[in-house]
């Protein structure tokens, strides 16, 4: 045997692999290749009742996608025969639509490039939002004919704030959403602030209630001293209210209307009025709306461009008055987050200390090509510590913590780390 | 323009007129567009836009608030101390690239100008846009049966998804013969960098009558942006077009 068995020799490949310049594996050059990335199951166990490829399958570069649909059958292994089982994995990737645990390969994109199907990034956020309890005040109205019309100088921007005061009306007068009129936006109407700070749900929707409650009090008040109703002389907590009419709890059959006593007594409408102040909460308590926020992004890696390819965020804002008012509220907050993160700037011109651009041909908010499948969920908890609603109010935590959340994403995707906004392709080249 | 961009011969013949058409506008504003007003339409220059900046093309020796203001958007080509605005047209782009020759009628008669040729150097004069002569309008745009037209790209770069001019854009046309695939002919023409399309020959040149290599490609790239004089704020446009140039050229030697 020669002396090199044996000797110290050190590692030849020692240099290459210190300096990078080693080739591994996946770093051989083969002809004619094409390049696959794999999509995992992100659930343990269930069944693929559905798999859309379309998207995939038109995107430039893209050769195919094969899932179980249309892979070739492959021999299903026989288990090892041992005594405690067998660790051999029998059931192949893409021969079923059974998931058998978590990251089994459910598809395969191929593409002409490895660029084509990679250079994704997923992120998350934290959000948290104060709420704010400002002053506020209602009155409401109820009218003969089972109506009533609801008022405050709050004001309505689009965000659904008539909606929101009529549910909390129609909740605390028994009346259904149709027989109550919303009046809002005049300032000959009681006073309240501007709709800002996500306090509008917070701080009027209680005035709403108080005003509507101070209304159907004063309605049952009449009703208990008078002689001609069936609920004369009982108390407060004997009666009742649904649809209108006050029942006693223990005789249901005996029932007195808003209309009938209105009438009865020769009056047009009563009316209630609620108030709130600032409120201030207790030392040990902040009342803020939460939230946590994930996207998806694809990055162009050429030429530094970011799409947000999906969006999901939960959020807590106390009692949900509205699912339809406020989801819409945290998609659009969600739509804005994406404008923030990667198109909106403000420049001032450094002579003339003008904004550049002040209008929406300069100033680039999001459209629906930026806009990707964007979803929200609400905890939908009440909150004991805010208000007599439990609702806090959803305006702003939407947009919270989305930025955030892509910059993250980049950063997954890139190793980038962008600490200024927007991310352009300056930063990311 | 969406007419245009629907017609089957277009789109069969010269693919990069469609893409540029249907990069260029929204459908609404393609349904109400015509090919010579796109062609004639004017800068999206926020100083020229928003009439309380000085501006020379708006008010001729006003001096140019982009100089010394924001000017992302602005041209590394062809500029000059008056005035550093983009010409805007993403369609105007691909035409360069076709050779494409607009007809025009006016008191003087009729004439045919090379799109290339319409729109004129800022110089002293900025407020100066095109050759076109008072009176004097778009009747015809003529587009060759080129060799190199069915082989082509147009590849716009901008940070919104739709609806937006471009930040960079390259209308690329590659004629290839043989099994080597040898380039016999080149367009490449740079948008949203100058006040017209900014063809570069430079880049074509690197290409000729060679075999279509990832080598060839990269020194096109870098052909293509030889010239460039970025300012501090459009310097990013410089390796943008370097990149945008590769990828379009890379496309159409992918293509069948």
């Amino acid at each position: 045997m020669s002396p090199t068995i044996g000797a110290p020799l050190d590692r030849v490949d020692g240099r290459l692999k210190v300096t990078g310049a080693a080739t591994y594996t996946g770093e051989f050059r083969v002809k004619d290749v094409a390049h696959a990335t794999l999509v995992q199951s992100t659930i343990a166990r269930g069944r693929i009742a559905r798999l859309d490829t379309s998207a995939a399958e038109q995107a430039p570069g893209v050769l195919g996608v094969i899932t179980h649909q249309n892979a070739p059958q492959i021999p299903r292994l026989k288990p090892a025969t041992s005594p405690g089982g067998t660790a051999i994995q029998t059931a192949m990737p893409l021969q079923g639509e059974v998931i058998h645990y978590a990251g089994q390969h459910i598809a395969l994109l191929v593409a002409e490039k490895l660029e084509q199907a990679a250079l994704v990034g997923w992120g998350m956020a934290t959000a948290s939002y104060p709420s704010f309890g400002v002053p506020a005040e209602a009155t409401a109205s109820i009218r003969a004919g089972a109506r009533a019309i609801v008022r405050s100088g709050a004001a309505e921007l689009g965000t659904g704030q008539y909606t929101v005061m009529t549910q909390i009306a129609s909740d605390a007068l028994g009346l259904e959403p149709e027989q109550i009129t919303v009046e809002l936006g005049d300032t000959e109407q009681p006073f309240s602030l501007g709709a800002s700070g996500s306090s509008s749900v917070r701080s009027v929707g209680p005035a709403v209630r108080l005003a509507a409650e101070a209304a159907r009090d004063k309605v049952l008040h009449l009703v208990l001293h008078d002689q001609a109703s069936p609920l004369a002389g009982y108390g407060v907590e004997a009666v009742g209210m649904e649809q209108g009419e006050f029942f006693l709890k223990h005789a249901p059959t005996e029932r007195e209307s808003y209309t009938a006593i209105l009438n009865r007594h020769g009056l047009e409408e009563v009316t209630g009025t609620g108030k709130v102040d600032w409120v201030s909460t207790p030392n040990d308590h902040r009342v803020h709306a939460f939230g946590a926020q994930f996207v998806e992004v694809r990055v162009d890696r050429d030429l530094g461009l970011v799409r947000v390819h999906r969006a999901l965020g939960v959020f807590d804002v106390g009692r949900v008055i509205n699912a339809k008012t406020a989801r819409s509220q945290a998609i659009g907050g969600i739509v804005f987050g994406i404008g923030m993160a990667l198109l909106e700037r403000t420049s001032i011109h450094p002579a003339f200390g003008k904004v550049i651009s002040p209008n929406l041909a300069g100033y680039l908010l999001p459209v629906h090509a930026d806009v990707p499948p964007v979803e929200a969920f609400f905890a939908d908890v009440d909150d004991p510590y805010v208000n007599s609603l439990g609702a806090k109010g959803a305006g702003e935590i939407g947009v919270t913590g989305v930025a955030a959340a892509i910059a993250n994403a980049v950063y997954h995707a890139t190793g980038r780390q962008i600490r200024s906004l927007p991310i352009t392709p300056e930063a990311l080249l | 323009m969406s007419d245009a961009a629907a017609h089957p011969m277009i789109r069969h013949m010269y693919p990069v007129l469609p893409q540029a058409l249907e990069l260029g506008a929204s459908p609404q504003i393609r349904n109400m567009g015509t090919i010579g007003g796109n062609l004639l339409r004017r800068t999206r220059c926020p100083y020229f836009r928003e009439s309380s900046f000085p501006c020379n093309k708006l008010s001729p020796g006003s001096g140019c608030a982009a100089l010394n203001g924001q000017h992302r958007m602005h041209a590394p080509f062809g500029s000059s101390d008056a005035c550093i605005a983009v010409h805007p047209s993403d369609l105007a782009v691909a035409l360069v690239a076709l050779d494409a020759v607009v007809e025009t009628r006016g008191p003087s008669g009729k004439r045919a100008i090379p799109v290339n040729d319409l729109h004129v150097a800022p110089g002293y004069t900025p407020d100066r846009e095109t050759v076109l002569q008072h009176g004097e309008v778009i009747r015809h745009v003529f587009i060759p049966d080129g060799p190199f037209a069915a082989r082509s790209h147009y590849l716009k770069v901008r940070e919104r998804g739709s609806y937006e001019f471009a930040l960079v854009s390259v209308a690329a046309c590659l004629e290839l013969t043989g099994a080597n695939r040898t380039v016999r002919s080149a367009r490449i023409v740079l948008g949203g960098v100058a006040y017209k399309p900014w063809r570069v020959t430079a880049a074509e040149d690197v290409l000729l009558v060679s075999p279509l290599t990832p080598e060839r490609i990269a020194r096109a790239g870098a052909a293509a942006i030889q010239s460039a004089e970025p300012r501090p704020d459009n310097a990013v446009k410089v390796p943008l077009l370097q990149r945008a140039v590769i990828r379009a050229l890379t496309m159409l030697g992918e293509k069948a």
